[in-house]
C-alpha cells in the first residue's frame, strides 16, 4: 500500500487523499491497452527578444522587437499501456502535430509594419507515462477516472526534414475512460473511449529562450484492451 | 605573377561621413576573367611604424593594433591569423610589398579617420599587400579618453578591411546640421561610420563581423554546422540592387546583414546559426551608398522597410532555399 501511494504521488500532483482510497474494483479489464485518437495542444508563448544595436555609450538601441509563439494545433496521439499494478499502468505515448511557429515583429524604429511571420513545423513527441486509476465512489461500473503524468522527448522538425531542435516534454493531467464493450473471457477484453486533459510543458525545442513553456492539451481516443 | 600597379581598393572609416568604398561583407575583385573573393592565401605579415602622435606612444600603438588583430584571430569559426613582422620606417601607403600600419598626417581628409588599401594579384585575386593608415590629424587614444578616437576600435575596423571585409550597413545614423552623419547605434564593427570620440564600443566584434570573417576564412567544420539564407529582392517585378537584407535570430538576438549585389537582385547571407530567422529588408539610407557600392552603381533607395512575412528556417549545413521578397515603393 505504501508503494502504491508513493507511485500515485509521483504520478501527478493531484489531491488524491490516501484516506479516501477504498477497495473499489478497477473496471478496465485486461493487461494491455492500445489507443489512438486526436490531440489538441494549445498555444504556447515562447518568449520575446529585441533586435538591438549598440550605441556609442554601450546602451542598447532597439531596431525592432519580436515575440515567438507556437500556435495551437491538432494532431494524433497513439499509446500502448501495460498494467503494472492493480490501479497503475505504464504507457508509451507518441504524438504528431504540425503547429505553426509564429514570430511577431513590432516597434520597428524605422516604422516597418509589424508582421506575424509563420512557418509550419512538425512536432514529434515520445514519452513514458504512468496512469493511476483513482477510486471514485460515484463512477459507474464502466467508468474509470485516472490521473496521469509522464516525461519524454520532443522533436521539432522543419518541413524540409531539418531538425530545428530537440527538447523534453513533461505532461500531467487527468481523464476518464469509458468502457463500451467488455468481454472477460475473450482475447479482446474491452473496447472503450478515453478523454483526458493535460498540462504539457515543452522544454527547449524551438523556444528561442531555451525555456520551458506550458500549454493545455486535450486528447480523445479509442482504445482496445487485451 | 602579375601585380596591379595601382592600389586596387581603398576603404576608409569616416568620422562623420562615409568615403568611397566597395560592397558588403566581402570584396569581390576581378581576376583571371572572373570575380573572386578578396582574401589572403597565406598568413599575412604586417609591420608597424614607430611614429607617435600626442597621447599615443609607439608602444601604445603597437599594443592597440596587436589587440585588434588578436580580436579577429579569436573568432572560433574562422582560420584567419596574422603575424607581426616587426617595426619599419616605411610609410603605410607605399607600394613596397610590405603591409604596414601607421600614422599619416592627412589634414586634407578631414572626415577620414583611417583607411586601408590593397595590392592584389590580378590573376588570382589574392592579397599581396595591405596598408592601414590612421589619420594623425585627429586626436587619438588607446585608453578610451573622452574627445579622442579609440585607436583599438578603429584598428579593429580597418583590420576587417585588411582581411578582405567590406562595409556592413547594420547601423543607424542621423544627419548632422553641419553635414555628414552621426551614429545613433551600430551592430557591426564594419559599419562605415565610427562612434563618436571617447567611445570604446567598437572594440567588440558583433555577429555580423563574425559571420563575415567566417565566410571568407571558414574553419573546416563551418560548412557542416552553419547555414545560409539566399533569395531575391524585387520592386514592381524588377530586381533591386543594393537592398540591405538582415537576418535576425530570435534565439540570441543576433543580426547578420547582406545586400542584393547583382542585376538579378540576388542576395546570400552566410555563416548563420541554424534555426528560425526573421528577415528584414531596408534601403541603404544610413550612410552614403558609395560606402558600399561603386559610385556608378544604380542602388535602389526608394522602397519601404519591411519584414518577410514568413519565418525563414536556416538548415544546418545548408541553405534556406530562395526567398522571394517584393518591396514596395515609398
Amino acid at each position: 500500500m505504501t508503494r502504491r501511494r508513493a507511485v500515485a504521488a509521483l504520478a501527478v500532483a493531484l489531491a488524491v487523499r490516501a484516506s479516501a482510497v477504498r477497495a473499489q474494483p478497477v473496471i478496465v479489464p485486461g493487461r494491455l491497452e492500445i489507443g489512438i485518437g486526436p490531440q489538441w495542444t494549445g498555444h504556447a508563448a515562447l518568449g520575446s527578444r529585441n533586435a538591438n544595436e549598440t550605441t556609442g555609450a554601450g546602451s542598447p538601441f532597439t531596431l525592432f522587437s519580436s515575440s515567438t509563439d507556437l500556435a495551437s494545433a491538432t494532431g494524433l496521439e497513439a499509446r500502448i499501456g501495460v498494467r503494472v499494478l492493480r490501479r497503475l499502468e505504464a504507457e508509451v505515448v507518441g504524438s504528431y502535430a504540425t503547429p505553426s511557429l509564429v514570430i511577431q515583429t513590432s516597434a520597428d524604429s524605422e516604422s516597418a509594419p509589424g508582421v506575424a511571420a509563420k512557418e509550419r513545423l512538425r512536432q514529434f513527441t515520445i514519452h513514458g507515462a504512468a496512469v493511476w486509476y483513482v477510486p471514485a465512489r460515484r463512477a459507474g461500473a464502466r467508468t474509470a477516472p485516472f490521473v496521469t503524468a509522464g516525461v519524454g522527448y520532443l522533436r521539432h522538425v522543419h518541413e524540409k526534414d531539418v531538425l530545428l531542435a530537440g527538447g523534453t516534454v513533461y505532461e500531467a493531467g487527468a481523464g476518464i475512460k469509458q468502457l463500451l464493450v467488455s468481454r472477460d473471457r475473450r482475447r479482446l477484453k474491452g473496447v472503450g473511449v478515453r478523454a483526458d486533459v493535460r498540462a504539457v510543458a515543452r522544454a527547449k525545442g524551438v523556444a528561442p529562450d531555451g525555456g520551458t513553456h506550458v500549454s493545455p492539451a486535450v486528447t480523445a481516443s479509442l482504445f482496445v484492451r487485451f | 605573377m602579375i601585380r596591379s600597379t595601382s592600389i586596387a581598393l581603398v576603404c576608409a572609416l569616416s568620422a562623420w561621413q562615409a568615403q568611397p568604398a566597395f560592397a558588403y561583407i566581402k570584396f569581390g575583385v576581378p581576376a583571371g576573367g572572373r570575380t573572386v573573393t578578396l582574401k589572403w592565401s597565406q598568413t599575412p605579415r604586417y609591420f608597424v611604424t614607430t611614429d607617435t602622435v600626442p597621447g599615443v606612444s609607439a608602444a601604445d600603438f603597437q599594443g592597440a593594433v596587436a589587440r585588434a588583430f588578436a580580436t579577429w584571430e579569436a573568432v572560433p569559426t574562422s582560420t584567419i591569423a596574422y603575424q607581426l613582422a616587426g617595426t619599419t620606417s616605411a610609410r603605410p601607403t607605399e607600394d613596397d610589398g610590405s603591409s604596414v600600419l601607421g600614422f599619416l598626417d592627412r589634414p586634407d581628409l578631414d572626415r577620414v579617420l583611417a583607411a586601408t588599401d590593397f595590392v592584389i594579384d590580378v590573376t588570382t585575386g589574392a592579397l599581396i599587400e595591405s596598408d592601414i593608415f590612421f589619420n594623425s590629424a585627429f586626436q587619438w587614444s588607446t585608453a578610451g579618453e573622452a574627445s579622442r578616437f579609440d585607436l583599438q576600435s578603429i584598428a579593429l575596423h580597418e583590420i576587417g578591411h585588411f582581411s578582405g571585409l567590406g562595409h556592413s550597413a547594420l547601423g543607424e545614423t542621423e544627419l548632422r546640421e553641419g553635414g555628414g552623419r552621426r551614429v545613433i547605434a551600430a551592430q557591426a564593427v564594419m559599419f562605415p561610420i565610427a562612434y563618436a570620440a571617447g567611445s570604446t564600443e567598437g572594440r567588440t566584434l558583433k555577429a555580423d563581423d563574425i559571420a563575415g570573417i567566417t565566410d571568407i576564412y571558414p574553419t573546416s567544420d563551418v560548412n557542416a554546422t552553419l547555414g545560409s539564407i539566399s533569395g531575391r529582392v524585387t520592386k514592381d517585378g524588377q530586381p533591386v540592387l543594393g537592398a540591405h537584407v538582415v537576418a535576425f535570430d530570435p534565439s540570441d538576438g543576433s543580426m547578420v546583414g547582406g545586400f542584393t549585389l547583382n542585376n538579378q537582385g540576388s542576395f546570400s547571407i552566410g555563416s548563420l546559426s541554424p534555426g528560425p530567422h526573421i528577415v528584414r529588408v531596408e534601403p541603404l539610407d544610413d550612410a552614403d551608398t558609395d560606402s558600399f557600392f561603386s559610385a556608378t552603381a544604380r542602388v535602389e533607395l526608394n522602397f519601404r522597410v519591411m519584414f518577410v512575412d514568413r519565418v525563414i528556417v536556416v538548415p544546418r549545413g545548408g541553405d534556406s532555399g530562395s526567398v522571394a521578397i517584393a518591396v514596395i515603393g515609398k
